[in-house]
């Protein structure tokens, strides 16, 4: 195989890969995570059977990586065109084949439905998710096989590299980086050409770049969805950094948990080494870098980066002291820069279309374009990429499409165990480091999860801090044991048996959490419950005054109860008992046997006329008992 | 029953002086200065221990080693030698001694050397006994990381992808082949998340506790399948060993929250119903 020598070469490799592929319709079907968990790979096959029964060879498929658009897949993009289909089955591939590719007829029953308007969308970029987005970072996602790297060279992929390792000098490199205004994307948002500044002034010879795919946010995949659809803007990203820094050595930090997302970058990094863009004397230059892939092994704390680099070393995961910082005494005690997954996918168009056009999007002090996985209760879910300073409002009603029928918006979610809540009525606080930072929450690494108002906010702290209590590595006591106390204290408001005294000792433990905790992790980990407890104090009093959840959420704060007013006794509940609690003839009021009912909330979901009533939990009466 | 050694050298002082260091540790020893004679005593009786000089004038170390092995498998090897060339120690391992001991040295050090040597061959047994584990696969990860700590995390890694989990016997082993004192090797295990010290079912569950899941109601499936499957609270396994139900952190296929993993594929916006539907298909098609 040829090895790259210059940006003619690549070229070259684009113009031979256009010609190949030049087929009359090409079919983008999803191949992610999400959409593999939809069943595209059996859509894949009827698809090929489909073309095959029919002779049809001047049509393709390519399985492409993540689009962002999940739940509505298996997703498929029809070139050219672009038109968009939603929740393909196998079953329609005949249908798919025979109109669309033989007849040239776009199938309107599959297209995304508009639920506001009630019209079909045929094309992509005009469904209301995508049209409000900003795609940057994102921009191969969906668009190219993660698999091919000639797909990647034919979007005009190496290049950045090319004209860094060929015709800039490293400072020229950090230069362009530094005025961007890029800050890292992993959470802290540390500037980037900063950190590589500070490693660069070190004269030793030997450095690491080290890529933080780590992403150990509950509730967040957007580094996943880069490094399963894009591999080799992440690699092309840290040759960038490897020129900048002077490192000849990376690793990429990958969670085990994303087995795809390994099996995509270990062919990318392959493809790349026989193209000699990895290995020695890059583009003929004495530039060399190679870079190798580290299995994470579940632990969150191994996304702060003391943490990784000990976790690379072969050791338990714990933090050290900064300083010395990973950019003066890093891997194996030498100078190393560790980038978030979404910070050096971002690298390449920075070097190759400059700068300003970098920030022309975004604020004064937070730049470009920051990705976010939405989740949670609202109506479109997926991967969103905006750009930096619109208001929240705007991400949650036009790209989100607010949150389900029938439910009102309570709070979203920001940054993971780190970050916090932030209340319905702040929805127009822009999204920047600095503003979001004032409402108690963070950016993040890019966590979004909407809650509606079935969600019991101090069920979420308590969810948040069950996680950073499980995760906290031990060697802190603050962190060790404060978690540990503050979760059991939030175990006795879900559970009744606290008193407002202990709502005032945990804010105060939480403080000292906060204050005595060498790093993030236990600096943060109470960030959910006072973001909580700053918003939604009622809800937390409520509970211990009153002994009642208002969501029915907490179970041991609950009793459900069927209001014979508004039942319309259409069984449905009664169906969907799982231990046969609820009775009653058909078209007349049911009742919950409450001795049998184990508060499991079915029969509240199940209802469509709001007949499960939520009343403060309490013993059983004897009667009860009885029953 | 006592544990037999028999040691065997040109040497007779060496012999002897083994003997007396060993049996002063409650071994039973025999010594004998004529290799060939020494393959007579393995085929007329059963030793757990050979200790064997490499060097010797009617037969060397390695072939008495490989005739050994034939005739009792489970033997264990180690070798002595006044010569210890890097080739000599490759060989010797590679007929499958499990220490090597350069002369001249002490009788602490030769009982510290065998009591490693039984508790390593112990340990090998133990796994050995349970077929359910790939001998073969673990000695090629381990033989490609020897003496590698920096290694420890992927070795780990690839060596519970295939037994499911890493009791102690197989940590001491991993300390061993890599140079890692077993006190790392634990505190890496417990430490992170991924790593168990439980066995697996045949089939495994994991369930995804991110926080998509957990507001759409991840809880929920989590409790319906330990109650269908009739386990309790602190049990990870059922009874037949069949099912393993277990909470993984975020999988990051959010948007179909509630997902739950089934060996390895991922299925999304799970209701309780269907999870249980999902284990009843799984028990039929067995």
């Amino acid at each position: 195989m040829m090895l790259i020598r210059s940006e003619s070469d690549l070229e070259k490799i684009k113009q031979d890969f256009e010609l190949r592929r030049r087929v009359r319709v090409n079919l983008l079907l999803c191949g992610g995570t999400g959409c593999r968990a939809t069943k595209s790979a059996a859509v894949r096959n009827s698809l090929e059977e489909e073309l095959k029964k029919r002779g049809i060879t001047d049509a393709a498929i390519t399985l492409t990586g993540c689009k962002g658009f999940c739940a509505n897949g298996p997703t498929l993009v029809v070139d050219p065109g672009g038109v968009f289909y939603q929740k393909v089955k196998p079953e329609d591939a005949a249908l798919i084949v025979e109109e669309h590719v033989v007849n040239g007829r776009p199938i309107e029953k599959l297209m995304y439905l508009n639920p506001a308007t009630k019209t079909r969308v045929p094309l992509m970029r005009d469904i209301p998710f995508f049209e409000k987005q900003e795609i940057r970072a994102l921009r191969n996602l969906g668009r190219i096989d993660p698999f091919s790297i000639d797909h990647y060279i034919s979007r005009d992929g190496y290049r950045a590299a090319a004209k860094a390792v060929l015709h800039m000098k490293p400072e020229e490199v950090i230069r362009e980086v530094m005025q961007s205004g890029i800050r890292g994307r992993g959470g802290a948002g540390f500037p980037t050409g900063m950190k590589w500044e500070l490693c660069s002034r070190n004269p030793a010879r030997l450095k690491y770049i080290i890529c933080n795919g780590d992403e150990g946010d509950p509730g967040a995949f957007m580094d996943r969805g880069v490094m399963e659809s894009d591999p080799h803007a992440v690699i092309e990203g840290m040759i960038i950094a490897a020129k900048a820094i002077g490192a000849p050595k990376g690793y990429i930090y990958v969670r085990a948990e994303y087995p795809l997302a390994i099996e995509t970058l270990d062919a990318a990094l392959g493809q790349a080494r026989a193209y000699g863009l990895l290995g020695r004397n890059l583009f003929g230059t004495d530039v060399s870098m190679d870079i190798e892939i580290y299995r994470g092994a579940g632990a969150f704390v191994c996304g702060e980066e003391t943490a990784l680099i000990s976790s690379i070393e072969g050791d338990r995961g714990n933090p050290v002291p900064k300083p010395p910082f990973p950019v003066h005494q890093g891997l194996w005690k030498r100078p190393t820069v560790i980038n978030n997954v979404e910070t050096l996918a971002n690298i390449p168009q920075i070097i190759l279309k400059g700068a300003d056009w970098f920030k022309s999007v975004g604020t004064e002090k937070s730049t470009g374009t920051k990705v976010f996985a939405l989740t949670g209760d609202i109506q479109n879910i997926g991967l969103i990429e905006i750009p930096m300073g619109i208001p929240l409002r705007q991400i949650i009603e036009d790209i989100g499409g607010g949150v389900p029928k029938g439910r009102k918006l309570k709070a979203v979610q920001l940054g993971g165990p780190s970050g916090g809540c932030i209340p319905h009525d702040m929805l127009d606080t822009p999204v920047t480091y600095e503003d979001i930072v004032k409402t108690g929450a963070i950016v993040g690494s890019g966590g979004m999860v909407v809650m509606s108002d079935r969600s019991c906010m101090v069920d979420v702290a308590k969810f948040f801090l069950g996680f950073t209590k499980d995760e906290s590595c031990g060697k802190c006591v603050a962190c060790r044991e404060g978690t540990k106390v503050m979760l059991s204290i939030l175990e006795d408001i879900t559970e009744g048996r606290a008193s407002l005294e202990d709502l005032a000792d945990l804010e105060d433990l939480a403080d000292d959490v906060r204050k005595a905790s060498l790093c993030g992790l236990g600096q943060t980990a109470p960030n959910p419950v006072l973001s909580t407890i700053r918003y939604f104090r009622h809800e937390y009093e409520e509970h211990i005054v009153n002994r009642r959840c208002p969501t029915g959420v907490c179970r041991d704060l609950t009793t459900f109860e069927i209001d014979p007013e508004t039942c319309t006794g259409c069984t449905a509940c009664a169906l969907k008992c799982p231990v046969s609690a609820i009775t009653g003839e058909k078209k007349k009021p049911h009742r919950i046997d409450r001795s049998r009912c184990i508060v499991c909330r079915m029969c509240y979901e199940t209802c469509k006329f709001g007949a499960i009533r939520i009343r403060a939990g309490s013993p059983l009466t004897e009667e009860e008992v009885t029953a | 029953m006592k544990t037999r050694i028999l040691v065997v050298d040109d040497d007779e002082a060496v012999v002897k002086s083994c003997k007396r260091a060993l049996e002063s540790n409650g071994y039973e020893v025999e010594g004998e200065i004529d290799a060939e004679k020494a393959l007579e005593k393995l085929k007329a009786a059963s030793y757990d221990l050979m200790i064997t000089e490499l060097v010797m004038l009617k037969l060397d170390g390695i072939r008495l080693i490989r005739n050994a092995k034939i005739i009792n498998p489970a033997i264990g090897v180690i070798v002595l030698t006044g010569y210890p060339s890097p080739e000599a120690i490759r060989d010797t391992l590679q007929v499958g001694a499990i220490d090597f001991l350069a002369k001249p040295f002490f009788p602490e050090i030769l009982g510290d050397v065998v009591g490693k040597a039984l508790s390593y061959k112990k340990a090998a047994r133990v796994y050995a006994a349970q077929d359910e584990f790939d001998l073969d696969k673990i000695n090629a990860i381990l033989k490609e990381n020897r003496k590698r700590p920096e290694r420890l995390i992927p070795v780990l890694q690839d060596i519970q992808d295939v037994t499911g989990y890493l009791p102690p016997s197989i940590q001491k082993l991993v300390s061993r082949e890599l140079n890692v004192p077993v006190g790392k090797v634990s505190g890496v295990v417990t430490f992170y998340f991924m790593f168990t010290m439980t066995p697996k079912g045949k089939h495994r569950i994991r369930i995804c506790t991110g926080t998509a899941c957990h507001v759409k109601g991840a809880e929920q499936n989590y409790r319906r399948v330990k109650g269908y499957l009739g386990m309790q609270d602190n049990e990870t396994m059922t009874k037949d060993k069949f099912f393993s139900v277990e909470t993984v952190r975020c999988v990051g296929a959010c948007s179909l929250a509630p997902v739950t993993d089934f060996d390895g594929a991922i299925e999304g916006l799970l209701t309780p119903d269907a999870i249980t539907k999902k284990i009843d298909e799984t028990r039929r098609s067995a």
